[in-house]
C-alpha cells in the first residue's frame, strides 16, 4: 500500500454554498497522468516544467471538426494556422490529417515548406508580406490573400515584371454585429473597399482571384456572427460572378472559433459556456448553402481553425517551489512555470489540476510564477487542495499560442513532449540551454576582456 | 451528279456482296467473294443470281426504299437464291430473263411483306419469301413451255452425283468419315444450289474465315441431326435429296449463335432444336414434296427458328438463353459484346440513386439487417456517423446533441417531387421508441412512376420543401432527427414503389458511391452499400464535368503529329443514345455520361481510328477527381487481341473465356485539387491470357481550359500525341 501524503493543516472559514452529499467539500480530481503517462515520470524524465502535447488529443479535434463541417456542406478543406502552435510536429499531425497549412509571415512560410507542405496549400495571409515573400509565394503557386491595396499593387507589379498570373484572394472585413469589429486587416465588405479591391483585381487582369478571405475575430462567442460573415462572402463572390462571370474557387471564414478555455471575467467555466463547434459549423453551412449558388459551382469553404483544434491538446506540467503567506492572510503557490511561458494566462483563468492525490479540503490561493517580476502571477484567485514544494500541477488547455508566444525572459524555455497514439512520450522540442539563448549573439572584441 | 452515281455505285456494289454473305448471317466481304465465286460454278446461276439482286436494288432506289436496307443486302438476299435457283434449274433463254424480272420484283415485295409484317412482332423473316416465290414458280410455270427445266433433275434430285470438279470428290473418298463429309459438304453447297463437294469446302473455309463460331456451329448441327438419322434408323434418302441437312446448319448457326448469343446454353439448345428439324423434314417432305411436288429447302429452318424466336420473345423473364438486341452480323460479335455489355452494366439501373446524405457516413443497418430490416422492409438502409471508437455519441451520450448524426442535413438522393412529408412528432429522448408513430417525420419523394424513396425519423420542423416541390440530387430536404421508431438520432432511407409511408421496400442499389478504406476511397457502382460501411456520395470537379460534357453539336477537332487533321462531332440517334461521329474515319462511338461517369458503351466503324484510341482510352472516367482512386471496367476482347489470338479464342468463347481484356483509369496530375485547372488522366488497357498480362497500352488525357487538350497512346507498337485544336 502506497504511503498516504502528509497534509499541512489548514484554516478555513465555513463557506456556505451548494451542498452536495459530502457537505460542502469540493471534489477536486487530480491529473495523475496523461495518454498513459504518469506525469511524476515525465517530469523526472524531461524536467519540470515541460509542455505535453497529446497526438491522440490532436487527431480527434481534428477529426471531429473535419466530420461536422463535412457532413454539413460537400467541400472543405481546413489550413493549419502556423502560428496557433508552428512546432514542426503538431504541424505533421495536422498535415498527416490533411490539413493545409495557413501561415502569415516568412519563416512561417518556410517552416510549411520545409514540413513538405506543397506550396500550392499554402495560404499565404497578414499585412506584412515584403516583395521578396511575393515573390516567393508567387514561385510556390501559394495563394496569397491580399490585406491591403498597396499589397496589391505591390503584388500587381511584381506579377507584370514576371509575367505571371500569381492566385490571390481578398481579406474582407465586415459587421457581423459584434465588437470590435477587426476592420484593421483587409478590405471593408460595407463601405465597398472590398468590392473596389476585386475591380482592380478584375481590371488590371494581372492577379488570379480565386477566393475570398475573412476572419471576423477571435474566440468567438457568438456563433451567428459567423452566419452573418458567411451570408456576405458569399453575396461578394456572387456580385463577382454575375458581374465578371467568374467563380471564385473557395471561401476562407478563417479560425476565431473558441476553444474550452475560460476567459477572464466571464462567469462560468468556458468548458460550459463556449458555442459547440457543430454551433459554429451550422451557421457557416447553411449560410453558404443557402446562398444559392449552382450545384457544380459550389464553392470551397476553407477553414483556418487553430486554437479550438488545439488548445486542449496541449498541458504544462510543473511543481511547487515554495507556499508563502501574503500579508493579508492569503495563501500563496511559487510555481516552476512563469507567464514568459503561458502567455495566455493574461487572458484566461486556466484550469489547474494538482497531480497527485489529495484530500477533501481545499483553500484560495495565489499561485505566482518564479519570475523575479511582479507580472508573474498565473492565476490571481484559485482553489486548490493545499500544495507543497515539490508537488505537482498540471495546467489545461494551454495548447494554443503559449509555445509560439512564449520567451525567454528570466528562466529559459521548457522541453515539449508529445505522447503519441500508443502512449509513447516523444521529445519534439529540447529543453534550452544557455547556448540556445546565446546564438546570434556577437561579442565585439574591445568588451571580450574585463577585469573585476 | 457523279457524286450520285458514285453513291449508287457504291450503296449498290455493298448491297451485292452483302446479299450473298447474308445468306450465310454475315456481312463479311471476303465470304462474300468466296459465295459469288461459287455461284458462278454455273455460270447461268451465277448471272441470274446477280440480275435478281440487281433488279431487287433497283426497284427499291425507284420507290425510295431504305437505303440502309440495300446496302446490307437484306432486301436482296431472298431475291439472290431465287435468281440462283432459276438459273440452275433452266436453261438460259430470253424468256428466262422475262421469268427472272418477274420473279425478282415479286420476292423483293415479299421481302418486304414479310420483313414488315414478322418484324412488327420483331421477327426475322429468314428465307421465307425465297421458299415462297420458288413454290409459286414450280407450281406456276408448268403452263409456260417457252422456259425448259434443265436435264438435271429439278424435281427429282435423289441420289445426285456431283459432275463438277471430280476430282475433289474422289479426293475426300480417300478420308475417313468420306460419307459424312460428302453429305456436310455437299448440304453446305446446296444452299447455293451447288451440289458438288468443292462448292462445299469453299463454302466452309469462307465460313472459318468469317465466323470460327459459325462454322463449328455448322459442324455441330450437322453432325447432330445426322446422328439423330443414325440413331432413329432414318431414311437417308430424305437428307440427300437435293441435301435437304443444311436446314441442320442453317438452324444451327441461326439458333446458336445469330438470334441467340452463343454460349453454352445456346449449343446445347441444339441438341433439342435439330432433332426437330429431323421430324420435321421427315413429316413435310412425305406431305409436300409426295403430295405436291413441292420440294422442302429451308422450310423447316424458318419454321423452328421462327416458333424458338416468337416463343424467347414471350418469356416472363428474359434470362438465361440471350437473344441478339444488337444484331452484329457475326456469332463472335454477337457473344463478345453480349458478354462484354453483361460484365459492364449488368447491375445497372434506369433509375440513379445517390445516398441522401453529405459527407461521410457509416451503414449502421444495411439490407436484411438484424434489428428492424425484415420482411416487407428488407431493403432499406440506416444511416449514423461514427468516431474512430466506433461511438455514435460523444460522452455522455445521453442527450440527443451528443450523437454526431443529429440535425445533420439529409438530401434528396435523386430528382423528384415530394409527395408527401409527415412532420410534427418530436424526437424521443435517448434509448425511447415511439412505436404509434413507427416513421417519425418522413418525406417520400416520387423520382418517376412507381419509384419513390423515403428518408425517415427526421428532425421536426426541419423541413427545408413542402409538398409538391421539385427536388435536385443533393438539395437539403430536411435534418436528421430521432423520431419515431427511433432509439437513438439516424437517418432511414428505402426505395419503394409506392407512394405510402409504410411502402415496401424494392431491392435497388445505389449508382455510384464511395466507400472509406484505409487508403482512400474505393469507388462502388451500382451497389448495395453493407452494414458497417462508411460510405459517402461522389463529387464533381468542373473540369472533368466540362471536358467530358459532350452535347449534341459539340465538335471536337484534332491535329496528329503529323498534321493530319481530324474532326469529330456530337449527334444522337433515334434512339436517345449519344454518339461521337468521325468525319475521317466514319466511325461512331457511343458513350455516356450520367453526370457521374462517362463512359463509351459501343463502337463501329474502323478500329484503326483516333476515336477507337478515345474510345478505348477514355472508356471509363469518373467526374470527380478523388487521389488515388481508380475505375476498373472490362473492355471487349476484340480491342485488345490481333486477329490470330482473337479467332483461336473464338472456338472455347461459348464455353469459357481464356482471354481477358481490362481497363483502368485514374488521374495522375492534378494543379489544383479543390478548382483544378488542368488535370492529367491516366488510363491503361490490357489483355490476359490465362491469367497472364499482355499488349498493354498506355492512355493520357490532359484536361485544360474545359475541355480536352491533348491525348496520348503508347504501346510497344506506337506512340502517338495528339492535340486538341478546336
Amino acid at each position: 500500500m502506497e504511503k498516504k501524503q502528509y497534509e499541512r493543516p489548514i484554516i478555513k472559514s465555513l463557506n456556505q454554498g451548494l451542498m452536495n452529499k459530502f457537505g460542502s467539500r469540493t471534489e477536486y480530481t487530480p491529473m495523475t497522468h496523461i495518454d498513459g503517462c504518469a506525469v511524476k515520470d515525465l517530469l523526472e524524465e524531461y524536467g519540470s516544467p515541460l509542455f505535453v502535447m497529446s497526438e491522440r488529443k490532436i487527431r480527434d479535434n481534428y477529426r471531429n471538426t473535419k466530420r461536422i463541417f463535412e457532413t454539413r456542406y460537400p467541400k472543405v478543406q481546413f489550413a493549419w494556422s502556423y502560428k496557433t502552435n508552428y512546432l514542426n510536429a503538431v504541424c505533421n499531425v495536422f498535415h498527416q490529417e490533411g490539413s493545409w497549412g495557413e501561415v502569415v509571415s516568412r519563416f512561417e512560410y518556410e517552416k510549411a515548406l520545409n514540413n513538405g507542405v506543397p506550396g500550392n496549400k499554402i495560404l499565404f495571409n497578414g499585412p506584412d508580406k515584403t516583395d521578396d515573400d511575393l515573390r516567393a509565394a508567387i514561385k510556390n503557386d501559394s495563394p496569397i490573400h491580399i490585406d491591403h491595396l498597396d499589397e496589391l499593387y505591390r503584388l500587381t507589379e511584381i506579377a507584370t515584371e514576371l509575367n505571371v498570373n500569381p492566385r490571390v484572394a481578398i481579406r474582407v472585413n465586415m459587421d457581423t454585429g459584434i465588437y470590435p469589429m477587426w476592420d484593421r486587416f483587409g478590405f471593408n465588405y460595407e463601405n465597398g473597399q472590398a468590392w473596389d479591391a476585386v475591380n482592380k483585381i478584375m481590371a488590371n487582369g494581372k492577379l488570379k482571384l480565386v477566393g475570398l478571405h475573412c476572419h471576423i475575430g477571435t474566440f468567438m462567442l457568438a456563433p451567428n456572427a459567423y452566419g452573418i460573415a458567411a451570408t456576405k462572402m458569399a453575396d461578394l463572390a456572387k456580385s463577382i460572378k454575375n458581374r465578371y462571370n467568374k467563380m471564385v474557387s473557395y471561401i476562407d471564414m478563417g479560425g476565431g472559433f473558441a476553444s474550452k478555455n475560460t476567459l477572464k471575467g466571464s462567469y462560468g467555466l468556458g468548458a460550459d459556456s463556449v458555442p459547440e463547434i457543430s454551433q459554429y459549423a451550422e451557421a457557416i453551412c447553411s449560410a453558404l448553402l443557402n446562398a444559392g449558388f449552382d450545384n457544380d459551382e459550389l464553392p470551397y469553404l476553407y477553414l483556418e481553425t487553430g486554437r479550438a483544434l488545439i488548445d486542449d491538446a496541449g498541458f504544462l506540467l510543473g511543481s511547487v517551489i515554495s507556499n508563502k503567506r501574503l500579508s493579508d492572510g492569503r495563501r500563496a503557490t511559487i510555481l516552476d512555470f512563469g507567464v514568459n511561458i503561458m502567455f495566455t494566462s493574461f487572458w484566461y483563468d486556466h484550469k489547474i489540476s494538482p497531480a497527485q492525490e489529495f484530500g477533501q479540503h481545499t483553500e484560495d490561493s495565489v499561485l505566482y510564477g518564479p519570475l523575479c517580476m511582479n507580472i508573474d502571477v498565473i492565476r490571481e484567485n484559485v482553489t486548490l487542495p493545499p500544495l507543497k514544494a515539490g508537488d505537482q500541477v498540471v495546467v489545461h488547455t494551454v495548447g494554443a499560442y503559449n509555445i509560439t508566444q512564449s520567451m525567454q525572459f528570466i528562466a529559459l524555455r521548457p522541453a515539449v513532449v508529445m505522447i503519441d497514439m500508443k502512449g509513447e512520450p516523444h521529445v519534439i522540442k529540447t529543453k534550452e540551454v544557455l547556448e540556445t539563448l546565446e546564438k546570434g549573439e556577437v561579442l565585439p572584441d574591445y568588451l571580450s576582456k574585463f577585469s573585476l | 451528279m457523279i457524286e450520285q452515281i458514285k453513291y449508287y455505285l457504291k450503296t449498290s456494289w455493298e448491297g451485292l456482296l452483302n446479299s450473298y454473305a447474308q445468306v450465310f448471317f454475315s456481312l463479311n466481304k471476303v465470304f462474300a467473294a468466296i459465295l459469288l465465286l461459287v455461284s458462278f460454278f454455273d455460270i447461268g446461276a451465277g448471272i441470274c443470281g446477280i440480275l435478281s439482286i440487281l433488279i431487287g436494288q433497283t426497284t427499291a432506289y425507284l420507290f425510295n426504299f431504305n437505303h440502309e436496307q440495300v446496302r446490307n443486302g437484306a432486301y436482296t438476299y431472298n431475291s439472290l437464291t431465287v435468281g440462283l435457283a432459276i438459273g440452275m434449274f433452266y436453261d438460259f433463254n430470253s424468256s428466262l430473263l422475262i421469268v427472272i424480272f418477274v420473279s425478282a420484283l415479286l420476292t423483293f415485295f415479299l421481302t418486304l411483306w414479310f420483313l414488315v409484317n414478322l418484324g412488327k412482332k420483331g421477327l426475322p423473316f429468314l428465307s421465307i419469301p425465297f421458299l415462297v416465290m420458288t413454290w409459286i414458280l414450280i407450281l406456276g410455270v408448268d403452263n409456260f413451255t417457252a422456259i425448259e427445266l434443265k436435264q438435271k433433275l429439278f424435281l427429282s434430285l435423289e441420289g445426285v452425283q456431283p459432275t463438277l470438279f471430280t476430282g475433289v470428290t474422289d479426293f475426300i473418298a480417300t478420308l475417313p468419315f468420306a460419307n459424312i463429309l460428302y453429305l456436310y459438304f455437299r448440304s453446305l453447297g446446296a444452299i447455293l444450289f451447288q451440289f458438288n463437294d468443292l462448292a462445299g469446302i469453299l463454302i466452309a473455309v469462307g465460313l472459318l474465315i468469317c465466323s470460327r463460331m459459325a462454322f463449328i456451329l455448322s459442324i455441330f448441327g450437322f453432325l447432330i441431326g445426322y446422328l439423330f438419322y443414325q440413331f432413329m434408323a432414318g431414311d437417308f434418302s430424305q437428307l440427300i435429296y437435293s441435301y435437304i441437312g443444311f436446314n441442320f446448319i442453317l438452324t444451327a448457326i441461326a439458333l446458336g449463335g445469330f438470334f441467340v448469343v452463343p454460349s453454352r446454353r445456346s449449343y446445347t439448345l441444339l441438341l433439342f432444336t435439330i432433332p426437330i428439324i429431323a421430324v420435321l423434314i421427315s413429316a413435310l417432305h412425305s406431305l409436300l414434296y409426295e403430295k405436291f411436288g413441292l420440294p422442302l429447302y429451308s422450310l423447316p429452318f424458318n419454321i423452328v427458328v421462327l416458333l424458338f424466336l416468337s416463343a424467347m420473345a414471350i418469356r416472363n423473364k428474359a434470362s438465361g438463353l440471350d437473344l441478339v438486341t444488337i444484331q452484329q452480323f457475326s456469332p463472335e460479335k454477337n457473344h463478345y459484346k453480349h458478354f462484354n455489355r453483361v460484365a459492364r452494366f449488368k447491375s445497372e439501373t434506369y433509375f440513379h440513386f445517390a445516398l441522401p446524405i453529405m459527407g461521410e457516413w457509416s451503414i449502421s443497418q444495411g439490407h436484411e439487417g438484424k434489428i428492424t430490416h425484415k420482411g416487407d422492409w428488407k431493403y432499406a438502409w440506416d444511416f449514423d456517423i461514427r468516431d474512430e471508437k466506433g461511438n455514435t455519441y460523444r460522452l455522455p451520450g445521453i442527450e440527443l446533441e451528443d450523437y454526431y448524426c443529429y440535425n445533420l442535413p439529409v438530401v434528396a438522393p435523386a430528382h423528384g417531387s415530394v409527395v408527401q412529408i409527415i412532420d410534427g412528432f418530436d424526437d424521443n429522448k435517448i434509448g425511447d421508441v415511439d412505436m404509434e408513430h413507427n416513421w417519425g417525420n418522413t418525406i417520400i419523394i416520387k423520382h418517376g412512376e412507381y419509384m419513390y424513396s423515403k428518408l425517415s425519423h427526421l428532425k421536426k420542423d426541419t423541413f427545408k420543401v413542402r409538398q409538391g416541390d421539385y427536388v435536385k440530387k443533393g438539395d437539403v430536404v430536411a435534418h436528421c432527427g430521432s423520431s419515431g421508431r427511433s432509439p437513438e438520432p439516424h437517418l432511414h432511407f428505402q426505395i419503394q414503389t409506392t407512394p405510402y409511408v409504410d411502402g415496401k421496400t424494392l431491392f435497388h442499389p445505389i449508382s455510384y458511391y464511395l466507400t472509406k478504406e484505409e487508403n482512400g476511397f474505393k469507388l462502388h457502382s451500382f451497389d448495395i452499400p453493407k452494414e458497417g460501411e462508411v460510405v459517402c456520395n461522389v463529387r464533381n470537379t468542373k473540369l472533368l464535368t466540362e471536358s467530358f460534357g459532350l452535347i449534341p453539336g459539340k465538335t471536337l477537332e484534332f491535329e496528329t503529329q503529323n498534321g493530319e487533321k481530324i474532326k469529330w462531332e456530337v449527334f444522337v440517334n433515334s434512339l436517345n443514345k449519344a454518339y461521337i461521329y468521325c468525319y475521317k474515319s466514319k466511325a461512331t462511338a457511343y458513350f455516356v455520361n450520367d453526370g457521374t461517369m462517362f463512359y463509351f458503351t459501343d463502337f463501329y466503324g474502323n478500329t484503326n481510328s483516333l476515336l477507337h484510341d478515345f474510345y478505348l482510352g477514355a472508356h471509363r472516367v469518373i467526374l470527380g477527381y478523388y487521389k488515388g482512386i481508380s475505375v476498373k471496367d472490362r473492355i471487349n476482347i476484340e480491342d485488345v487481341f490481333g486477329t490470330v489470338l482473337k479467332s483461336l479464342h473464338d472456338f472455347t468463347a461459348p464455353f469459357f473465356h481464356y482471354e481477358k481484356a481490362h481497363y483502368m483509369s485514374h488521374f495522375t496530375e492534378v494543379d489544383d485539387e479543390h478548382s483544378p485547372e488542368k488535370i492529367v488522366v491516366q488510363s491503361t488497357t490490357w489483355g490476359e491470357i490465362f491469367g497472364k498480362k499482355k499488349s498493354e497500352t498506355i492512355y493520357e488525357f490532359v484536361l485544360k481550359d474545359k475541355g480536352i487538350e491533348s491525348f496520348k497512346i503508347s504501346n510497344d507498337k506506337r506512340e502517338v500525341e495528339v492535340k486538341c485544336i478546336g
